[in-house]
């Protein structure tokens, strides 16, 4: 069974990736024995499978994704949220809080309000655009303060890393709390702005250079060199 | 029928951000609150106009196109040729601009961008007249923002001023000059008869500080600006406050302040770039990345 | 003020070169871009000889009112517009009869190589803005569209490629410029997905004999083609050239996003 890319090579909507016997996972479609690249992106090939992840694309929402939104208009007892996909989410008061409300004592801006960003879940994701989120669980909720960026959503797993490693190795060297949500918004807070600042430029250095081997190292050296930098400025960086 | 532009929601996250740095003097790309962004010019990249530029100014982006004709002057000066400004919003710039009639937004930016240049008397206009009385000659200016990063504003003024700068004036001869009939050679040109280089500053008013050159995100929390007409003497020849906030007096005084010397920086930033950077299609070329 | 009405335009002289000095299959130099814009999600620049078009693609997202949304799919919008000064004589803001046209053919050439129903009750837009026109501007549109698309991560069976064939007296002609649009004896914009083999856009403007014009469908196929080649060229570019900076450690030269 012929095939005419390899691992992490560049594909573009049309190249003809294989042909014959190959499992689809992602990315690609079948036309009579050639499978062929949907995307602009990177393909991977293991065994019998092929994987085509999009280099760019907004976010596609799916139960069970963590995301970060901002609140852009409410209603007596919801509020509709962006979480940079193709339709705005819904998060009702009674999902967002521990006990239902009476929207007839409480005002709902009083509780978030339009700008307020969340960090929540998606709990119901159906073709129809009926995107739905909740934030009443531990570690969900308002995020305040820190800084705000944003990625392209199909870099976020490598920003990530397996099994979280990249992240985990960020927040270490640089002790800061990182939350990237999986629609490609990235929350950042930091002892100061200096820190939150490397840290930023370490993921745009992933987002540019994720289709580069290497990656862990080289963003690894850049975040040491830059707490360094920092280090010798003024006091040290860890306790 | 007018239509308003949708603003985009910032997060307060980031508006906090933005107002924590400010009250250290700095913004969110780093630049200090009287700095202006990278500015980029260059002349002609478009042939088939008679003048043209493309200006960047940080992400911003702003092509400006001069197309000359022959016309009857207007009925009160028979001796001045004439020009007109136009801009286009379309939403190649921004998703929040649509398609359709000027927008009010379209139509102010024109017109701002219009009283600076007009009142600065930039163009010479008694030196665009062929007969006088019948036969003149006429600009039609027109802006097309191709991606807002913001501050349109001065993009455009910019990209006015670099446009006039490099728009070349066919020979015209008079044939019958009380039947007004006259002959334009096309292959001898003259540069259009300019004096001097004005200059339009727009300052951003973001809680209680005042910065120059707004980025997109900074106009979208901003709550009043201010544009500023300097003439190549320094003199004040136009004034705009826009949006729907207000200015103290020390504000518009420290604006006018700093304005001036902007203004002095931006007319030097003219004639360098149109200096040293290619014109004509040489332009493309670093466009399309083949040169820096 | 123009004054060619009095000279004779010689669109192909006895050695057969064309009045830009090409040969018949000949295209015009060709230079295409990716990326060049912030703001929309995907956005690129062709430059065919003199015509230069730019395109921006935004979405899929919600439009409003509602109901112009479909249940099973996302639609999709394009508007083709001319600047002023893209033409010799200036041209009125307001979209001309031709540009309405224009704008639903484009859309009707790209819309088969979308796969629209991985986005229902979404629309997908493309702006298009002709620069400035020598000829082929429905073309570089579709061209430059297609690469904005695949730019803004949209799915597609394939890319689509667009060139005009065309006829000067017994000669066919490949990448009309605007003199030959003009004053040849016919000009048929043509585009494909090269993938699928599909022609989505067939036009005509005057008047060809059947056996010729089946010639010009040959040869604009294979000129479709290599056109073809020279977008996945640009997509795949743009990637590699970060690659190589990084491998190599040099700074990088432009950061466009």
């Amino acid at each position: 069974m012929p095939i005419y890319f390899k691992t992490n090579d560049i594909v573009v909507p049309g190249d003809i990736i294989a042909e014959g016997n190959y499992t689809i996972e992602q990315g690609a479609y079948r036309l009579g024995r050639k499978i062929i690249a949907e995307y602009l992106g990177i393909v991977y090939i293991r065994e019998n499978k092929i994987r085509v992840v999009p280099l760019e694309g907004s976010y596609y929402p799916k139960v069970g994704d963590k995301v970060i939104g901002k609140i852009v208009d409410y209603s007596i007892v919801s509020w509709s949220v962006d979480i940079n996909a193709p339709y705005y989410a819904r998060l009702d008061a009674n999902d967002y809080l521990s006990k239902p409300i009476d929207p007839s004592k409480v005002d709902i801006r009083s509780i978030l309000d339009v700008g307020d960003v969340v960090y929540a879940e998606i709990i119901v994701a159906d073709r129809a655009s009926n995107v739905q989120l909740a934030a009443n669980k531990r570690g969900l909720g308002k995020l305040e303060g820190g800084i705000l960026i944003h990625v392209t959503p199909k870099k976020i797993p490598r920003i990530l890393g397996k099994n979280r490693s990249m992240i985990n190795m960020i927040k270490e060297i640089t002790n800061s709390k990182i939350i990237a949500g999986n629609n490609g918004y990235i929350w950042i807070k930091a002892k100061d702005r200096y820190i939150e600042n490397i840290v930023v430029e370490a993921i745009k250095k992933i987002e540019r250079e994720s289709h580069v081997p290497g990656l862990t190292e080289r963003i690894r050296d850049f975040i040491q060199k830059q707490m360094n930098l920092k280090g010798g400025k003024n006091e040290s960086k860890k306790e | 029928m007018i239509t308003e532009i949708k603003k985009e929601i910032i997060s307060k996250i980031q508006k906090y951000s933005i107002e924590k740095l400010l009250s250290q003097g700095k913004r969110l790309d780093g630049r200090s609150l009287f700095e202006y962004r990278e500015i980029k010019i260059y002349a002609n990249p478009i042939e088939k106009a008679n003048g043209s530029s493309l200006v960047m100014l940080g992400n911003t982006k702003v092509m400006v196109g001069i197309k000359l004709s022959v016309g009857e002057p207007f009925p009160d000066t028979p001796n001045e040729g004439l020009f007109i400004m136009h801009a286009e919003l379309t939403p190649i710039a921004s998703p929040y601009f649509e398609l359709g009639p000027p927008s009010d937004y379209s139509i102010e930016l024109a017109r701002v961008v219009d009283r600076a240049i007009r009142s600065a008397e930039m163009i010479d206009l008694e030196k665009l007249v062929i007969i006088p009385g019948k036969k003149v000659w006429m600009l039609n200016i027109d802006i097309y923002p191709i991606d807002d990063d913001g501050n349109l504003i001065d993009a455009s003024a910019l990209g006015v001023i670099a446009a006039l700068l490099s728009t070349e004036l066919p020979k015209a001869e008079i044939v019958d000059e009380e039947n007004g009939v006259i002959e334009i050679i096309k292959d001898e040109t003259t540069p259009l008869p300019v004096r001097g280089i004005p200059s339009v500053v727009t300052f951003s008013k973001v809680g209680d500080y005042i910065i120059v050159d707004p980025t997109y995100i900074e106009e979208n929390v901003s709550s009043a600006r201010i544009t500023w007409g300097f003439t190549h003497k320094g003199e004040i020849c136009s004034i705009q406050k826009g949006e729907s906030g207000g200015f103290k007096l020390e504000e518009i005084k420290l604006s006018i302040d700093v304005g001036l010397k902007k203004a002095e920086e931006l007319r030097n930033k003219v004639t360098n770039q149109l200096a040293k950077n290619p014109r004509g299609p040489e332009v493309w070329e670093i466009i399309f990345g083949k040169s820096d | 003020m123009n004054q060619k009405k009095n000279e004779e335009i010689i669109l192909m002289d006895e050695n057969g070169i064309r009045s830009d000095g090409r040969r018949w299959d000949e295209l015009r130099p060709l230079r295409m871009e990716v990326g060049v814009l912030k703001r929309p999600a995907g956005s690129a620049l062709v430059e065919m000889g003199k015509t230069k078009v730019l395109a921006a693609v935004y979405g899929p997202k919600e439009i409003h009112p509602k109901h112009l949304t479909l249940p099973d799919k996302a639609i999709l919008r394009v508007a083709y517009r001319m600047s002023t000064f893209s033409v010799e004589e200036r041209k009125k803001p307001q979209p001309s009869r031709r540009e309405i046209e224009l704008s639903k053919v484009i859309k009707e050439a790209l819309e088969p190589a979308i796969l629209l129903d991985f986005f229902p009750r979404t629309a997908i837009e493309i702006y298009i803005l002709v620069l400035q026109a020598d000829g082929g501007t429905r073309t570089a549109s579709i061209n430059a569209a297609s690469l904005a698309l695949a730019d803004a991560g949209i799915p597609m069976k394939g890319l689509v490629s667009s060139v005009a064939i065309g006829r000067i007296g017994d000669s066919i002609i490949v990448d009309l410029n605007d003199l030959e649009d003009k004053y040849g004896d016919a000009d048929i914009p043509m585009a494909m997905i090269p993938i699928t083999g599909e022609f989505t856009l067939l036009q005509m403007d005057g008047i060809v004999p059947p056996d010729m014009f089946e010639k010009c469908l040959d040869i604009g196929y294979k000129t479709i083609l290599k056109i073809h080649e020279e977008q996945k060229r640009t997509l795949r570019e743009r990637y590699l050239k970060i690659k190589e900076e990084v491998m190599s450690n040099k700074k990088p030269r432009r950061e466009q996003r």
